[in-house]
C-alpha cells in the first residue's frame, strides 16, 4: 500500500453508522510503553530513532501491518500529515510536531499505531456506528500479539505506565462520534451534555482534545483510566451513548412534531447554500452538512444517488481539499475552491425532494 | 582559585551553615550546571563533592528520577511523567494526581501475560499478610508464627525476581 492508496480509499468508518446516522463512529485508542525507555520526551534523538525502527520491525511481523503502511512523519509534508489527522489517523498533537514519528496504518485502514507521541505507542482501532464490543475484540487482539514480542512498561500496582498519569492504568481511551444536531436544534444539547462530567465522561469535538463542535458532532469518551478495568470503562460509555442516541431521537420527534416547517426551512437553507454558495468557509461547510445530513437522516431529501456526508465532512476540510485541487490554497482560495466542489457534489440533489 | 572538582577556574562560591559550621564549595560554572546547582537552591555537600547531582541524596530537598533526570518540581509543574522509573520515585505525589484524577491508585483489569505470575504471587501475599494480622489478632501465635515464615519466603522469592520486593519489572 502506499500514501495515495489510503487517501484514494475511504474512511474505514464511512457508511457504517445506524440508520439515523447518530452514532458515527467508534474509537478505542490504548497507551502503551516500551519498559527500558524513557517516554518520548525525555528519551534522546537516537532513543526515538531507535524504537522507531524497532517498532516498525515489530508491527511487519503483524499480518494486519505487514502490508500496510509504515510512514516515518518526518519523511512527510506538513499538509500529508494534516491528511492523516483529518482521517483521525493520527492525533493533531502528533501531525505537528514530529519528533521521530511514526505512524502504521494496517492493510485494512481500520487499525492504526502512533509511534514516539506521548507515549512509545498509541494503538488505535476504528469501526462505523456504536461497535465497542467489537472494537474492543479487535483491540484486544493487537494488543496480545504485540505485548508477545515487546516488555510493556507496566507495575501491578499502577497498570500500564504513561507519561501522563490521565492514561495511567489501563492507558484506555474510548470514544464514540455521535451527531446531535436534532439536540442542538432544540436547544438542549448542553443540559444534557452537561452531566456527562460527573459520570466521568468527556466530550469533545471532531479532533479530540480542545475542538469545538463544528458540524455537531461530538465525541464521547472516558476520563478515567485507573481503578476499573477496561470492561466497565466500555459498559459506561455504552450505557451514556445508548441514552444519548434515544434523547437524540426524541428531539428529533419532537421537532418534527413541534416545528415541522422551521426544521424544513433549516434542513433547505442549508442545502440552498451548500448548493449555491460561491464562498465556504470551513466552519460554516461542517454546520451546513450537519443539517443536510439530518434532513437525509430524517428522510426528508431524495438523491439519484445519495452522497457519504461523512465523507464530504472530511473532505471539505483544508488538507483534504488542497489535495483535491492539487496545490496549496490560501485561506479565500480554499473558501472558494471548496464552495466550487459543493456545488458539483450536490448537483445531482433530486428536484422534486420531500422537503 | 580552582574549582573543587576540575582543575577549571571556580566562579561559583556557595556557602552554607549547618549547626553553626560552615560549609564552603567552589565550582567553575561547568561542574555547577552538571551539579544542577542553581542560585538559591538548598543542596547537600557532601552530595556535591561525593559527585551526586544535587538533590540526589534520600533526605529532604528536591527529588529527581535517577533514571530519566525528571525532578519533583517538575513533574508537579508539567504533570507529565519522564520514564516508567518515575512511577516509584515519585509515588507520594503520583497517588495524590491519581487520586485527584482517578479516585483510585491501584490498576484493575488487563495485565501482560508475563505479569500474571508476579501479580498472583502479589495478591497471595497479601491474603497471607491478612491471615497473619487475624492470627495475631485472636493471639493464635503458633499459626502466626507459621504464617510469618510463610511470608518471608514468598517476600524472598520476589524479592530475588524483582530486585527490591516490588512488583515492577
Amino acid at each position: 500500500m502506499t500514501f495515495e492508496d489510503l487517501m484514494q480509499g475511504p474512511c474505514a468508518w464511512y457508511g457504517q453508522e445506524d440508520s439515523e446516522g447518530i452514532a458515527i463512529s467508534s474509537r478505542i485508542r490504548l497507551a502503551r510503553n516500551i519498559d527500558g525507555y524513557p517516554f518520548p520526551a525525555r528519551a534522546s534523538k537516537e532513543q526515538r530513532l531507535e524504537l522507531r525502527e524497532q517498532i516498525g520491525e515489530l508491527l511487519q511481523e503483524d499480518e494486519r501491518f505487514a502490508e500496510g503502511l509504515y510512514l516515518r512523519l518526518d519523511e512527510l509534508s506538513a499538509s500529508e500529515r494534516m491528511l492523516l489527522v483529518e482521517r483521525s489517523l493520527s492525533s493533531p498533537e502528533h501531525g505537528e510536531e514530529s519528533h521521530e514519528g511514526a505512524l502504521a496504518v494496517s492493510t485494512d485502514t481500520h487499525d492504526a499505531v502512533m509511534v514516539n507521541e506521548e507515549d512509545h505507542l498509541r494503538l488505535q482501532v476504528l469501526r462505523g456506528g456504536l461497535s465497542l464490543k467489537e472494537v474492543w475484540e479487535e483491540m484486544a487482539r493487537l494488543d496480545d500479539a504485540l505485548e508477545q514480542r515487546v516488555n510493556y512498561a507496566f507495575s501491578a500496582k499502577y497498570g500500564y505506565l504513561t507519561c501522563c498519569p490521565s492514561n495511567t492504568g489501563t492507558g484506555l481511551r474510548a470514544g464514540v462520534m455521535l451527531h446531535l444536531p436534532g439536540l442542538a436544534l432544540m436547544e438542549e444539547i448542553r443540559s444534557v451534555l452537561r452531566g456527562l462530567g460527573k459520570l466521568g465522561l468527556a466530550v469533545r469535538g471532531l479532533d479530540g482534545e480542545g475542538s469545538d463542535a463544528d458540524g455537531f458532532l461530538y465525541q464521547i469518551s472516558n476520563q478515567m483510566t485507573l481503578g476499573r478495568d477496561e470492561e466497565s470503562l466500555l459498559a459506561d460509555i455504552q450505557d451514556v451513548v445508548e441514552e444519548l442516541v434515544e434523547h437524540e431521537r426524541n428531539a428529533r420527534l419532537r421537532l418534527e412534531e413541534q416545528r415541522p416547517a422551521w426544521l424544513r426551512d433549516r434542513v433547505g437553507r442549508a442545502v440552498g447554500i451548500l448548493k449555491n454558495a460561491w464562498v465556504l468557509p470551513s466552519k460554516e461547510a461542517l454546520d451546513l452538512l450537519a443539517m443536510l445530513r439530518l434532513g437525509m437522516g430524517m428522510g426528508l431529501l431524495e438523491w439519484e444517488h445519495a452522497p457519504s456526508v461523512e465523507q464530504m465532512m472530511v473532505e471539505v476540510r483544508p488538507a483534504h481539499l488542497q489535495r483535491l485541487a492539487g496545490r496549496s490554497l490560501e485561506v479565500e482560495e480554499r473558501d472558494r475552491f471548496r464552495a466550487q466542489w459543493m456545488r458539483s457534489k450536490l448537483a445531482d440533489l433530486k428536484k422534486g425532494s420531500t422537503l | 582559585m580552582k574549582c573543587d572538582r576540575c582543575d577549571k577556574p571556580a566562579t561559583v562560591h556557595l556557602t552554607r551553615v549547618v549547626k553553626g559550621q560552615v560549609q564552603k564549595l567552589h565550582l567553575c560554572a561547568d561542574c555547577a550546571q552538571e551539579m544542577g546547582l542553581q542560585s538559591g537552591k538548598s543542596f547537600s555537600l557532601s552530595d556535591v563533592l561525593m559527585g551526586q547531582p544535587a538533590g540526589h541524596s534520600a533526605g529532604p530537598g528536591p527529588k529527581v528520577c535517577r533514571s530519566c533526570g525528571l525532578t519533583l518540581q517538575r513533574f508537579r509543574k508539567e504533570g507529565r511523567l519522564g520514564c516508567p522509573e518515575c512511577y516509584s520515585v515519585f509515588g507520594k505525589d503520583l497517588d495524590r494526581v491519581l487520586t485527584s484524577m482517578h479516585s483510585a491508585t491501584e490498576h484493575q483489569g488487563r495485565r501482560p501475560a508475563r505479569m500474571c505470575q508476579v501479580c498472583e504471587e502479589r495478591d497471595q501475599l497479601e491474603a497471607l499478610v491478612a491471615r497473619l494480622t487475624a492470627a495475631i489478632d485472636e493471639e493464635d501465635y503458633e499459626r502466626a508464627a507459621q504464617l510469618r515464615d510463610e511470608v518471608r519466603c514468598l517476600e524472598g522469592k520476589q524479592s530475588l525476581e524483582s530486585g527490591e520486593g516490588s512488583c515492577d519489572l
